[in-house]
Order: structure tokens, then C-alpha cells, then sequence
């Protein structure tokens, strides 16, 4: 809380010089800070988690050097002496903090040392160091700095009350340590101004200033308006790190700043036992998202929470370098395992991912879409980006991460279902092409797709286009072509073709046929009517009765080569009973066709006509075909009368046995 | 004359050539710390992830023109917050030292009216008053030490029950006093 003014005693030379070395900063600085950003994020009822001000494990000793010298790159040890306020001269050489020793420890030490002793995070006491004495990025600080590092206990407001046992660095970082720590355990033997709950807060030092009542809502923050009593004003806030009003304070503000910009949000940003600080900016999150920022009145928990609840799910990003999406689409081994479930990328970032020096920013499409699983590369027949395209119905499933529930999809259902999963690969055509894998995968359709992918692309075979379909027609080495043509079959019965299970199952046609078809009688070719084969050829008929597969398969294995019929309607009577064959004098269409009482009484049993005819018709002179007639014949022949007289049957046997070789006449 | 006059003249060449020659020694590499760090010329700054070499959230980088300006201005006294300087008292050999109430509520159901204040000087050796009066009731007094703080102090708390206060508008006083200062704060508060 020194207020030093800055006396500085120059010979000319070293005016001409300081002047200088002041032109070329004012020339170097000057666009920078002409652009003051405002804060955003700053609570004043809640500055800082209580967990992030007692969290003494942040940075080690080395960490805090390495800060220290991150902040003075170069140590301005000779610069320029002056006298301060008080008369003193502070002359070179200077030491910058960071190589600033106090009986023989280190600044870094020392500040580590405080942070343990006291469990309050080191981060904290650098940040006060800063907004106290400007001793992290001061070039050439003064030994008074040191003496009143963390401004405590000896402002020039109280001359004569001042306690000189105050004074040190260390002393000083100790103090402001226990300060804090005794604020936020509540120490018994400590008393703050502030209480938990509405407090009256002043804008500034200038008591005309007034006053705003703020709400306290932890220890920390109620540390840090013991440390430095006053709120800033929206002047003050605006300004970034810059000057505002008369009215505005800078002690909580840049605190607040210098603490945010260093070493990330003074919120823990904890939910469900996860800290997502490494993930969750709140400056960048309000910042780069309006409506949050508007929706929150740029209040950080605000926007964590909208994060925890929204933002994570919709895929925002969350800081400069985690972006949820970003991440997921850089790593396929990670969404093999997540698919769209968004928390688990961000656990496994929190958790692993940034130990492990993954990215997560920089792309912004999803990347090396998977494509094996199992040690099975799809690549051949699947493209994530295609079927997501062409399968809308699975954009549920899929989102935008999904691609391993997409090929899980593909692999489980879509191969099943036929979809086509890429534009070089389809099901459909590259059954109609090969009828030697419908042979033998019918209609399994998986076993097509993976055909392609272990043989049939290394083989260059087709699998787009319109299929040079040949349907099958053969079967267990059995071709059943004479008999059965596909396109036939389908198109004369749709009750199979509605059976089948697309235009290219010609394996399942034919099985059809082979396995119910011909039992039923169905007419699978114009080449052969099971109806008309029967009704031509009584001695089939006499061999298989009803069996009507019996009528196919001899077509098929003797039939066709004896030249037998089967494509016309012709129904053959037989002419044989009990071993005589009646052909010569008998005609089942004849005797059928003009006998109509027989007919009537009979029916079409050409067995049982023939057994009217051997038992009725010959003895009642019946003619049964045009090259006999028993009363021509019986006229023409004497001799025959003589042995036979009047029964007729003898005739008819003769001319069967004898007659019709001698050439007798008959009709 | 002539000679004073030359030698006038080159001790005021020499000290313009040291002048310059210093000036470019400390140009340049206070350029390259610019310019290589900051956002000078267009050049990118380095971002955390190159400069963390602990792969942590801390900022490794270099403290930027903004942080550093408002370094310097703390330095030098124009945004510190400090309380102003006690004012004498004419008459005493004490001086007068802001005094504000910054709490005068009960922040929890049925509980104690939490009375605080903070005293603008950093002094633990004084001793605080609170006076509460009300118009037709008996007067409430109290009294407690101060505590130092880092800038300015407190008076060691008040809670006082509820029990002791009917209902009403009270008027909240507290004196400071110590060998050195005093100060006098006072607040209406409706129990």
C-alpha cells in the first residue's frame, strides 16, 4: 500500500537516455493498451471458490520459479535510480523477484513455503504480489516493494501506528497468508468485516464514493475483501487493466484479472465430482457464446452451469483449447468407445487425454471414420459419410460421432436389410450379376457383402449398375430347365413371387418349385404341362398315379430323351388290362368320346372304361376305335363265324391276336 | 574561447554517440521482447500450450503490455487502493479515521444481528463501542478490541441476539477509539 512517488534524479545525459528508452516503450505499447478489454466473469459476491483459494498443491517450487522467470525475461538490474516520496533513494542494482532471496530462500520458496504453512494456493499469493507491488512483472523493483510486497499492515494512511514487524518479504507473504487462511477456516481468534450474507461494500477509498451492498456468498471471498475492502465499479470493470473513475478501485479487480489471465478461472468448476477446469473457460465460454453471456449477465457459474446442462451436449466449446467435437472427431479410438455420448469425451480429456498431449481443437469434421471392427476391414463395401448420407432414418443413431454405432449398424443390421453402404457396392447387383453366389448364398444377403470384401473385389467382380441377371435352374445337379424357366414361374403365381425376397431370387423360385411346385402341379415353363405329360401317357399314369412330381422328374431324367410330349393337351387311354393289349380294336378317346352312357357313368378313368369295354363293350359289339369293327369283321369273315358264331368277344380277340396281322378286314 | 568551445562541442558529441549507442543496446533486445511475445507487427503471441512446459493451466507466457502497464501503475501509486490518511482533529491530539458499518444483518433465520465494521487505518490496539438505541427502550452498549487487517481494521464483531432487541427501528453506533485515532459510524436498522 506504499505510495511512492517516483523522484527521479538525471544528470542530462541520462534524460536523454530515460527520455529515449520512454519514447520507444510509449511507441511500443501504445497500440496495446489503448485497447483495454473489459472484464467479464467478475461476481462480486463470489470472486473466488473457496476451493480454489485453499488448493496449495498448484504449482511447485520449481513451477512457481519457472513463473516467475516466464514474467522478467530480461532483469532491468541497472536501471535508473530515484528518490521516493519520503526523501529515500533507491539506486541500482535491482533484483527482480525472480531471483529475490530472504535468508538464503528463495522468493519462490518462500511463497511455496507460505502456501503450505498457511494451505492456501500459491496462485494467490503471486497474484497479490502483482496487484500489490507489481513485483511478478516489475523489470527493476525497488527494495520498498519487498519490504511491503503483499501491502500488508503498514499503509502511509496510518503513520506512527505502522508495525514495523510487519515488514519483509517473507514477512509479508506469510501475513497476507494467514489472513486468508484464517478467513476461510473461520478461526476462532480471528474477526473479518465481512459476514456471510448482505455486507455494505465500499466503491472505493474515497468515502464519497458510498457504498453498494453485496451479497457474500463464501470465506474466499469475504478474504479477499479483508485483504482490500472495496468493490469495483462498473468503470473500473470496463476498463480492463486500465484506469477508471474517480470512484473506481483496482485491488479486487486486477486480483481477479491477473489471477484469471495466469492461471486459469478462480472457480472450481466442479460438478458430479468432476473439476472441469481444463476444459471449461468461462471467459471464453461467455465470450464466444452471446446469448450465455446475456442469459447469465456474464455470471461464470452461470455459464458453467449452462455448460454442464446445454453447452456440453450441443457441442460448444467450451475454451480456447477444448473443444468437444474438435476432440471426438481428431480420435476414432475414443468415439469407438463413446460413440455420441459427449460427457465421456470430456471425462476422458479431463482425465487422460490432456496427460496424454491429445489435441482438442483444430478439426472440424470427423476424422479417419472407422471402418474395421472385429479385425474386419469394411472399407470395401462401407463408407461412414455415405450411409449417414443415404440411411436418414439413422440419423438418431448416428449424430455426429457416432460412426462405430453407424458401422455397428451397418455390420448388425444394415447388411441384412440390403442398404447400400457405399457408392462402389451394391447388394442387390452384385447378386443379379453372379448366379454362382446366389447358388450358394441365396438370399443371405451379409454373405454377399463379404464376399466382395474377402474375394470378390480382389476377383474385380462387378457390384454396380443394372445386374446381367441369369436366373438359376439348376439345383442339387439337377437341371431343371426342361421343365422350369424363372420369369415364368413368378409371373404365372404371384403368390410366390411375393414370397421371394427381391427380384434376384431366383435360388429361392427355384426351391419353391423343386419343393412345393411340382407336387401342386404348377406350370413353370411352356415347355412342359405336368396335366398334359399325365394325361398323354397312361403308363405313367399307371406307374405314378397322383404323385405329380413323379411326372416332372421322369420328364426330366427319361421323358424328354424318348421324345415323349408335354407341351400339348392330349390325354392317352391305356389300352392294356391284365396283360392284353387292346390297341388294335380299342381307342380310350374313341370308345370315350362315343359311348357317352360310359362316359357319363364312368368318368375319365381310362382303367376303368377299358374294363367296361373287355367286359361289356366287346360282348355288346361296341366299336372302340375306326380300324375295327366287330360286325364288319365278323360279316367279312365266314370262316370266323363258323368258330365264333355270335360271341362277339371271340371276334375282337382274334383280330387282336391274328386278324389284324393277316390283314383281314375289319372296317 | 575557441578551444572551450570545441571541447564543449565534442564532450556534447560524445555524450549524444554513448547516448545513442545505449539506447540501441537497450532497443533492441527490449524490441525482440516485445515483438517476439506480444502482439507487435502481427506476430502471434505464444500460445499457452507452447510456452506450458509443464503441460498444466498456468501461463507461462510473458506478462502482457496490459499486465505490465498495470504494473507500473500500481507502482507508482495511481490505482492503489488506499484508505485516506487520518485528518486531525482540532482540539486533540487524536485524528479521526474513517469508521463504516459494513454489516448490519441478521443473514440467518432467528439468528444474531451480525453487527461489523471496518476502521480505515490498520491498528489493533484500539477498542470499539457499538451503541444501540431506539426510541422508548433501553440502551444496548457493548464494546470489543480491534483487529488489524492488511489495510485497515475491524472491530472484533458484534452478534448480538435478537432477543435482546424488540421489534422496532434501531440506531446502530460504533466508536472507534485508540491512542492515536478515532471514528464514529452509525446505521438505522428495523429488527
Amino acid at each position: 500500500m506504499n505510495i511512492l512517488t517516483l523522484n527521479i534524479k538525471m544528470t542530462k545525459t541520462k534524460s536523454l537516455i530515460i527520455f529515449s528508452v520512454l519514447c520507444l516503450f510509449s511507441i511500443i505499447l501504445s497500440p496495446a493498451i489503448s485497447h483495454a478489454s473489459p472484464v467479464i466473469g467478475f461476481d462480486p459476491g463470489n470472486i473466488m471458490d473457496n476451493v480454489v483459494m485453499t488448493n496449495s498443491d498448484t504449482m511447485s517450487v520449481s513451477q512457481i520459479q519457472n513463473f516467475l522467470n516466464s514474467k522478467v525475461p530480461v532483469c532491468d538490474t541497472n536501471h535508473a535510480g530515484f528518490y521516493g516520496s519520503s526523501g529515500t533513494w533507491y539506486g541500482p542494482p535491482f533484483t527482480c523477484l525472480k531471483d529475490y532471496t530472504e535468508n538464503n530462500l528463495t522468493a519462490a520458496q518462500i511463497v511455496y513455503n507460505a502456501a503450505k504453512n498457511y494451505n492456501i494456493n500459491p496462485q494467490v499469493l503471486l497474484v497479490l504480489l502483482q496487484k500489490e507491488q507489481a513485483l511478478i512483472t516489475d523489470t527493476w523493483p525497488a527494495s520498498y516493494q519487498y519490504k511491503s510486497a503483499t501491502g500488508y499492515g503498514c499503509p502511509d494512511s496510518t503513520p506512527g501506528v505502522c508495525n514495523s514487524s510487519y515488514f519483509g518479504f517473507t514477512n509479508q507473504v506469510n501475513n497476507a497468508a494467514k489472513l486468508f487462511h484464517s478467513v476461510i477456516v473461520s478461526s476462532p481468534t480471528w474477526y473479518s468485516p465481512y459476514v456471510l450474507g448482505n455486507n455494505s461494500i465500499k466503491w472505493s477509498p474515497n468515502d464519497s464514493c458510498g457504498s453498494s451492498t453485496v451479497y457474500i456468498q463464501n470465506l474466499a471471498t469475504a478474504a479477499l475483501y479483508d485483504y482490500t475492502p472495496y468493490r469495483p465499479n462498473q468503470a473500473s470493470l470496463s476498463a480492463g487493466y486500465g484506469t477508471g473513475d474517480s470512484c473506481s478501485s483496482y485491488g479486487n479487480r486486477n486480483f481477479y484479472l491477473y489471477f484469471t489471465d495466469w492461471f486459469g478461472s478462480t472457480y472450481a468448476f466442479v460438478s458430479n465430482g468432476i473439476n472441469y477446469e481444463s476444459v471449461f473457460d468461462p471467459v471464453y465460454y461467455l465470450t464466444n457464446n452471446s446469448d450465455v453471456a446475456a442469459a447469465c449477465s456474464n455470471n461464470q457459474i452461470c455459464a458453467f452451469n449452462h455448460f454442464i446442462s446445454y453447452g456440453l451436449y450441443e457441442g460448444r466449446q467450451s475454451s480456447s483449447n477444448f473443444s468437444i467435437l474438435s476432440y471426438a472427431y481428431r480420435y476414432p479410438d475414443l468415439r469407438a468407445v463413446f460413440g455420441n455420448n459427449l460427457t465421456d469425451y470430456v471425462a476422458h480429456y479431463i482425465n487422460n487425454g490432456r496427460a496424454e498431449g491429445r489435441v482438442a481443437v483444430g478439426t472440424s469434421s470427423l476424422q479417419s471414420p472407422i471402418v474395421k471392427l472385429n479385425g474386419v476391414d469394411y472399407s470395401a463395401i462401407y463408407d461412414f459419410e455415405y450411409y449417414k448420407n443415404n440411411n436418414p432414418d439413422l440419423a438418431n443413431l448416428i449424430g455426429k460421432l457416432n460412426d462405430i454405432g453407424a458401422l455397428q449398424h451397418f455390420i448388425t443390421y444394415g447388411m441384412k436389410e440390403g442398404r447400400q453402404a457405399k457408392a462402389s457396392f451394391n447388394v442387390h447387383t452384385y447378386r443379379g450379376n453372379y448366379n454362382d453366389l446366389r447358388w450358394v448364398f441365396g438370399m443371405n444377403l451379409p454373405a454377399y457383402y463379404m464376399h466382395y470384401v474377402n474375394i470378390g473385389q480382389q476377383e474385380g467382380r462387378i457390384a454396380t449398375g443394372i445386374p446381367n441377371f441369369t436366373p438359376i435352374a439348376w439345383y442339387g445337379g439337377t437341371d431343371y430347365s426342361s421343365i422350369y424357366d424363372y420369369q415364368t414361374y413368378i409371373s404365372s403365381y404371384p403368390d410366390v413371387k411375393n414370397a421371394l425376397g427381391d427380384a434376384y431370387d431366383d435360388t429361392g423360385a427355384l426351391l419353391n418349385f423343386i419343393n412345393s411346385g411340382m407336387d401342386n402341379g404348377r406350370v413353370a415353363s411352356t415347355k412342359f404341362n405336368v396335366n398334359y405329360y399325365r394325361d398323354r401317357y397312361p403308363d405313367l399314369r399307371a406307374a405314378f398315379g397322383s404323385n405329380l412330381k413323379a411326372y416332372y422328374m421322369h420328364y426330366l431324367t427319361k421323358g424328354k430323351s424318348e421324345g415323349r410330349v408335354a407341351d400339348t393337351d392330349y390325354y392317352g387311354g391305356t389300352t392294356i388290362l391284365n396283360g392284353v393289349n387292346y390297341s388294335a380294336v380299342y381307342d380310350f378317346n374313341y370308345y370315350y368320346t362315343h359311348q357317352p352312357d360310359v362316359a357319363k357313368a364312368i368318368g375319365l378313368n381310362d382303367v376303368a372304361i377299358l374294363q367296361h369295354f373287355v367286359t361289356y363293350g366287346m360282348k355288346e359289339g361296341r366299336q372302340a376305335n375306326t380300324t375295327f369293327s366287330v360286325s364288319t369283321y365278323k360279316d367279312h369273315n365266314s370262316d370266323l363265324q363258323n368258330a365264333f358264331g355270335n360271341y362277339l368277344p371271340d371276334y375282337y380277340m382274334h383280330y387282336i391276336n391274328y386278324g389284324q396281322k393277316e390283314g383281314r378286314v375289319a372296317i | 574561447m575557441k578551444i572551450k568551445k570545441t571541447k564543449r562541442s565534442i564532450n556534447h558529441k560524445k555524450l549524444s554517440l554513448i547516448a545513442g549507442a545505449i539506447l540501441l543496446l537497450i532497443a533492441i533486445p527490449l524490441t525482440y521482447v516485445y515483438a517476439f511475445n506480444g502482439s507487435l507487427f502481427g506476430w502471434k503471441k505464444p500460445t499457452i500450450e507452447n510456452t506450458n512446459v509443464d503441460n498444466d493451466s498456468i501461463n507461462y507466457g510473458p506478462a502482457t503490455p496490459e499486465q505490465q502497464q498495470a504494473g507500473d501503475s500500481v507502482k507508482s501509486g495511481s490505482t492503489t487502493d488506499t484508505p485516506p490518511k487520518p485528518t486531525p482533529i482540532p482540539g486533540s491530539s487524536k485524528k479521526s479515521v474513517e469508521v463504516s458499518i459494513t454489516s448490519l444483518n441478521s443473514n440467518s433465520p432467528n439468528g444474531p444481528l451480525q453487527i461489523r465494521a471496518q476502521i480505515g487505518a490498520v491498528d489493533d490496539t484500539g477498542v470499539c463501542t457499538l451503541t444501540l438505541t431506539s426510541p422508548g427502550r433501553s440502551m444496548v452498549t457493548k464494546t470489543a478490541s480491534t483487529q488489524s487487517l492488511a489495510s485497515i481494521s475491524t472491530c472484533n464483531g458484534f452478534d448480538v441476539p435478537l432477543s435482546e432487541l424488540s421489534a422496532g427501528i434501531w440506531k446502530a453506533q460504533i466508536q472507534y477509539s485508540s491512542n492515536a485515532l478515532s471514528g464514529t459510524a452509525s446505521q438505522d436498522v428495523d429488527i
